[in-house]
């Protein structure tokens, strides 16, 4: 379960179900922002 | 580099911080946050800097987006004191954080299956920050788009 701050209360956030297309493309995709962090991260890792 | 709290240091950690210059709101969050941690149902991972607390991240899985397994990043939070201020070669302390919480990621990608982070900033103005660090909205994911789920993929095409 997740959390908002809507109107100045905590609310839960909904699950959601049933993903577009265009939402699962969000999920597919590794952005090369991602990408470059990725690679950053783990060669801090072995480092 | 983050480090979890057991239950039992929970009380401890908190009274080092003062949450009163925070919204009744974030305040009535971080206490559900900390119960719920001592009901081992999400972990309070905290940042140090000179064996000083800057800040904390909760952390639990989620399969909240389509029952897709993923970790969630509950909430993130930074001192005030601390925010927007240089780390040695991090831009931010909270990049800072959300790095350690990805390299988290890779560690338990190796003994489940879990390839994307999650979260849902709690407040708007938080969005730009993660879309700054690497995240991407899901877009008409929540309940409005002030709500929706943001996601960081942790799979590279060398994965693949």
């Amino acid at each position: 379960m997740s959390y908002v701050i809507r109107d100045g209360k905590l609310e839960t956030a909904k699950p959601i179900k049933n993903l577009n297309e265009d939402q699962k493309k969000v999920l597919k995709v590794t952005t090369a922002k991602q990408a470059d962090k990725i690679k950053a991260l783990k060669a801090k890792l072995v480092s | 580099m983050i480090t979890p709290l057991s239950s039992e240091t929970l009380s401890d950690f908190f009274t080092s911080f003062d949450f009163s210059g925070e919204s009744e709101a974030l305040q009535a969050f971080i206490g559900l946050l900390r119960e719920t941690a001592s009901h081992r149902q999400n972990i309070i991972h905290t940042g140090y800097v000179d064996q000083i607390p800057f800040g904390f991240v909760s952390l639990k899985i989620t399969n909240d987006v389509d029952n897709i397994p993923g970790l969630l990043i509950e909430f993130l939070y930074v001192k005030p004191e601390f925010r927007q201020k240089l780390m040695r070669d991090a831009p931010r302390y909270s990049f800072s954080m959300l790095d350690d919480v990805i390299m988290l990621a890779f560690e338990l990608q190796k003994i489940v299956a879990i390839n994307h982070v999650f979260l849902i900033p709690v407040d708007e103005n938080k969005r730009s920050m993660y879309l700054e660090y690497g995240f991407e909205n899901i877009p008409g994911s929540g309940k409005n788009p002030f709500e929706d789920f943001m996601v960081f993929n942790l799979l590279s095409d060398t994965d693949a």
